[in-house]
């Protein structure tokens, strides 16, 4: 393919644009982490009510996210079947917790070990180039999705599993409303507390230059095959921690939240918040969860919509909300930003 | 920021509102003024089984407006809260979490799909707000000792059962095969259909599951026909059934098929073509077949309107409303409309007539009331054996 | 006996996937773009069909397929010029363009079942119930009409490809779209033709597909397999996407009776796996394109 190599020479024909890394851009992250964690954590806990279950949702569906942002956004490795590890996630933790009499915190990080090492072996496919590899991780996600939806003996299959019980860790029950949200957002907290400080360091480095171009980080010495498998098991590992929580939302589990159908809406989430952009992701996941609550009575135009949106958004604003907010930030601090690839860099916080 | 302001303002407004009412209640010193009794009604408006959520909910409005208008609950309205559940659990759990916080309903109706019933009644329990589900027949659903959850319709034990007796006592069938969609819908069926033949002596020749995206049926059906048996049952949609059907007459397969609801929908008959005549099934409810003075009123208020006889959907959907109906006039005659009054209301069910028959709750929440058995000659829908 | 019905049922389908993957193949190969609206778009061809018949009740079948072709060829360009053109021209990231292609699916069969409501429809033709016996072999009578279209499209495009102006200058613009551009080919309407005529194999498989089952909004997910297809006979392939067409549907409908019925769709993904780890690009050798 001559497209990427030509774009390449093209784009360095370009004036080179100002260089917003330094200390304006790592004190942007956590700027943006500080905000949106303050209203993620604030809003819920003063409104109360259903206000608290649904921050609750979103902060589970923002962690599964920022799996998929560092796979997608960051490292370039789209997954078509990220909800796939989630259900693995929320299914071995529940299983543990019941079968076992695991306590939350063992059969959490149990989740998420077992649905990384599903990522590791999807990984294995990466010898598979661009295209390939791609529809290989929607089969995967099938082959997960139905392997769980069948094997009945173990996962009850179709009917689910009810009976769900609360959350114990360290011997103290946590059965409220906001005992759960608030365990809810710790976890967020942290996850992208890591996941900020991964990206400063060398991992987190090599996993942007692998996104950005994956030759070219190669060429530099960079072990690209030996990275991309760890984000990818590092991607899935953190969506099987946000799957751990969410039998203990809606108090059942079954299939059917873990299907094709789920795995589309994350990618969608992801995109509209602004692909490479933390903040974006848990931005993204707060929108496709809140606003079709606003808008309740309009539920059968909502797959449209999200497709209309998905569409509109890769066609004019590719650096999604958050790369548009920081947009109208440049503009008000009178900087240009030359050319759409340097705003998706940028757009990385 | 928009949610906390969002919230301020409804806290404004209720606070405004419930000073207003206390004022002028105090001043007027009448009794009660007229309430809105708020419902929650929810189903799958969406997606490949809208027909469930569509069609039960025009069932209840058409319930609610007779309601309204015959003035059954006084002055006070019921007031329905509608959400759509897209057949997913969580969609499910969420709508109905939210009908209860924000728009603070006593009750509500609602669960036509298994998994999203399921994902419900753990939070209506745990709230404890009475549900009643028109369509759920997931048996798991009254097995774990919810006192806040009933339905008027059979479980699929009670359809299955009935369902392996009348292959037994109709048809002298001694062996069937079955055809299972993979899923809360089909295998419960199969399960309880498997345990009552065992019972009677039927033998299954076979037992297939087939996934719900499925299309081709003509592996699965060249096996079954290979084993002979006297009777093919298909618990799946009407989509399935209908494939299933047409491909078994495309392979020259001559058996008698039993495929549950389907002949009641209109698509069947398209999909399936001419092999649908001839098959046999199970419906909800079978407009005509229930020959009291409630059934035909409705059959002839409906037909006035829509120029057409009800579907097994509206049917249900417009007993629910009435057997809720009825539970909230006990509620009121005991002085406040609550949910635990309700909820007690609900479960006093007995012989109640509605349009889809006598229905009597039972104690454990699943429903007693007629189960009709049809078949299609040709294109016409015939009664074959109502079971009382 | 049955193994035969099997195999003709299993090739029958296998087909319907073949003339997805094709439109796939031609897509990626014309415009390097992974299109997972493909299936959708052959959802819309099977729709366009079934209000041709309602428009126009007791048209030929045949006038039918090919007026839908028609129809959702131009639809096709449509979307490529309004979706597409603009991003592939600047390179925008195969993640945006998958990302962009998801959408448009969503799109479209939201939008159909807006348009045409979440009820399955069958189209309301004699063909969609008329059998044949040939040799003590039941036949519906499609599947006549999917074996004549799979060999008329072949041809065509074998000679479309390879003798008309407009096919050379679609395979010179896919090959190196500069060099194409200074012999004075436009890319800009090579891409689009590359489109329609991808879009027009979707509808004929669409409207093919349609009186074997019925027309849904949700009936893309076929396309989905036809992907695992296409990537079989490696991507760009013609033959190569008829190849892994016929390869899935006959495989799923074996390993269906040998494996578990349950797992239909996995074994579809399982066999183009497998086959992925031991020919990494597909099956066909390199070098080997439309």
């Amino acid at each position: 393919m001559t497209t990427r190599s030509a774009v390449a020479r093209r784009n360095n024909a370009l004036p080179a644009p100002p260089d917003f890394r330094g200390w304006a851009g790592s004190h942007r992250d956590w700027l943006a982490f500080l905000a949106v964690m303050a209203v993620a954590w604030s809003v819920p806990l003063l409104a109360g009510g259903f206000y608290l279950y649904i921050g609750t949702v979103v902060a589970i569906y923002a962690i599964a996210a920022l799996g998929l942002q560092i796979m997608v956004g960051l490292a370039g490795q789209l997954s078509l079947g990220h909800a796939a590890f989630f259900g693995v996630g929320a299914y071995t933790t529940i299983l543990l917790e019941k079968n076992a009499s695991f306590g939350f915190l063992p059969a959490a990080l149990a989740g998420a070990l077992v649905a990384g090492f599903f990522g590791l072996l999807m990984a294995q496919l990466i010898r598979l180039s661009g295209v390939y590899f791609k529809i290989a991780t929607f089969g995967f996600g099938i082959i997960v999705y139905q392997a769980i939806a069948n094997t009945t003996w173990l996962t009850g299959g179709h009917v689910g599993i009810r009976g769900i019980p609360n959350i114990v860790i360290w011997g103290i029950e946590f059965s409220s409303r906001r005992d759960l949200f608030i365990l809810e957002m710790i976890a967020l907290t942290i996850v992208y507390v890591l996941l900020l400080r991964l990206c400063r360091g060398r991992i987190g480095r090599a996993f942007l230059a692998i996104g950005q171009n994956e030759d070219a980080a190669r060429s530099v010495g960079i072990p690209t095959n030996a990275y991309r498998m760890a984000v990818i098991t590092l991607g899935c590992a953190i969506a099987g921690l946000a799957g751990s929580f969410l039998p203990h939302l809606m108090r059942f589990v079954s299939p059917e939240s873990f299907s094709w159908h789920e795995s589309l809406i994350m990618l969608i989430m992801i995109t509209i918040g602004g692909l490479g952009s933390f903040s974006g992701a848990i931005i993204g996941a707060a929108v496709l969860i809140i606003v079709p609550e606003l808008l309740r009575d309009l539920a059968e135009y909502k797959m449209f919509a999200y497709g209309m949106l998905l569409v509109l958004c890769m066609m004019l604003m590719p650096a999604g909300i958050s790369g548009g907010l920081l947009n109208i930030g440049h503009r008000v601090a009178g900087r240009r930003i030359a050319g759409r690839r340097n705003a998706d860099k940028d757009a990385r916080s | 920021m928009t949610e906390t302001s969002m919230s301020w303002k409804l806290f404004m407004r209720k606070a405004a509102y419930g000073a207003l009412f206390a004022a002028t209640s105090a001043l007027a010193g009448a009794p009660a003024a007229a309430a809105d009794i708020k419902v929650g009604f929810f189903g799958p408006m969406s997606g490949p089984v809208a027909v469930y959520g569509t069609e039960s909910l025009a069932g209840a409005q058409f319930a609610l407006d007779e309601i309204s208008a015959s003035g059954m609950l006084g002055k006070d309205k019921i007031k329905l809260v509608v959400a759509d559940d897209m057949a997913n659990p969580g969609a499910a759990a969420q709508a109905v979490q939210r009908m209860i916080d924000v728009d603070e309903v006593v009750a509500i109706i609602g669960g036509s799909t298994s998994s999203g019933t399921a994902a419900a009644i753990e939070v209506t329990r745990a709230a404890k707000i009475p549900q009643l589900s028109p369509l759920a027949v997931d048996p798991a659903l009254t097995k774990q000792g919810n006192p806040w959850f009933a339905r008027i319709t059979q479980s699929a034990d009670a359809f299955a059962t009935a369902a392996a007796q009348w292959t037994l006592d109709k048809h002298k069938a001694k062996s069937a095969y079955l055809l299972v969609r993979n899923d809360n819908w089909g295998v419960p069926l199969a399960d309880a259909y498997e345990k009552k033949a065992k019972e009677l002596g039927i033998n299954i020749a076979g037992r297939v599951l087939y996934e719900p995206t499925a299309r081709e049926f003509k592996p699965m059906l060249s096996q079954m026909a290979s084993t002979n048996p006297d009777l093919v049952v298909v618990m799946g949609y009407y989509t399935e059934s209908g494939l299933i059907v047409k491909q078994m007459a495309e392979l020259n397969i001559n058996k008698r098929a039993f495929v549950m609801t389907a002949p009641g929908i209109p698509q069947y008959l398209d999909i399936a073509g001419p092999a649908a005549s001839g098959t046999y099934g199970v419906l909800y409810y079978y407009a005509g077949s229930i020959k009291t003075p409630a059934a035909e009123k409705f059959v002839k208020n409906w037909q006035a309107k829509f120029k057409r006889m009800p579907s097994q959907y509206e049917g249900m959907g417009y007993d629910s409303v009435y057997v809720m109906a009825e539970a909230i006039k006990k509620a009121q005659a005991k002085g406040k409309v609550t949910p635990q009054n309700i909820r007690d209301a609900i479960f006093e069910t007995k012989n109640y007539a509605g349009a889809t028959g006598d229905i009597t709750i039972l104690a454990s929440g699943d429903s007693k009331r007629p189960l009709p058995f049809v078949t299609l000659e040709g294109k016409e829908l015939k009664l074959d054996y109502l079971v009382e | 006996m049955q193994f035969t019905i099997q195999l003709i049922s299993g090739l029958a389908v296998g087909c319907i996937y073949a003339l997805v993957a094709v439109g796939f193949s031609m897509i990626y190969r014309a415009l390097g773009l992974v299109n997972f609206a493909q299936g959708d778009i052959m959802m819309l061809g099977a729709f366009v069909g079934y209000s041709l018949f309602v428009i126009w009740p007791g048209m030929p079948f045949l006038l039918v397929l090919l007026l839908a072709a028609a129809i959702t060829a131009v639809a096709g360009a449509l979307i490529e010029r309004i979706a597409f053109h603009g991003a592939v021209k600047r390179g925008a990231d195969q993640i945006y363009l998958v990302l962009l292609t998801l959408g448009i699916g969503m799109v479209l069969s939201n939008g159909a079942r807006l348009i045409w409501g979440a009820n399955p429809v069958v189209y309301p033709t004699p063909l969609t119930h008329e059998v044949y016996h040939f040799l003590g072999y039941p036949l519906p009578a499609v599947y006549l009409y999917i074996g004549f279209t799979m060999i008329a499209l072949l041809l065509g495009l074998q000679w479309f490809f390879s003798r008309t102006w407009m096919g050379l200058a679609v395979r010179a613009a896919a090959d190196d779209r500069e060099t194409a551009a200074t012999m004075g080919i436009n890319s800009g309407l090579a891409a689009a033709v590359s489109f329609a005529i991808a879009s027009a194999t979707g509808a004929l498989a669409g409207v093919l597909y349609a009186p074997i089952t019925f027309a849904s909004f949700d009936m893309g997910v076929v396309g989905v397999k036809a992907f695992a297809a296409a990537i079989i006979g490696t991507l760009g392939s013609v033959p190569g996407a008829v190849i892994g067409g016929l390869i899935i549907g006959v495989g799923e409908t074996f390993g269906a009776q040998l494996i578990s019925n349950a797992y239909m769709d996995s074994i579809a993904f399982a066999i183009m796996i497998l086959i992925l780890l031991v020919y990494p690009t597909g099956l066909m050798p390199k070098g080997r394109r439309l």
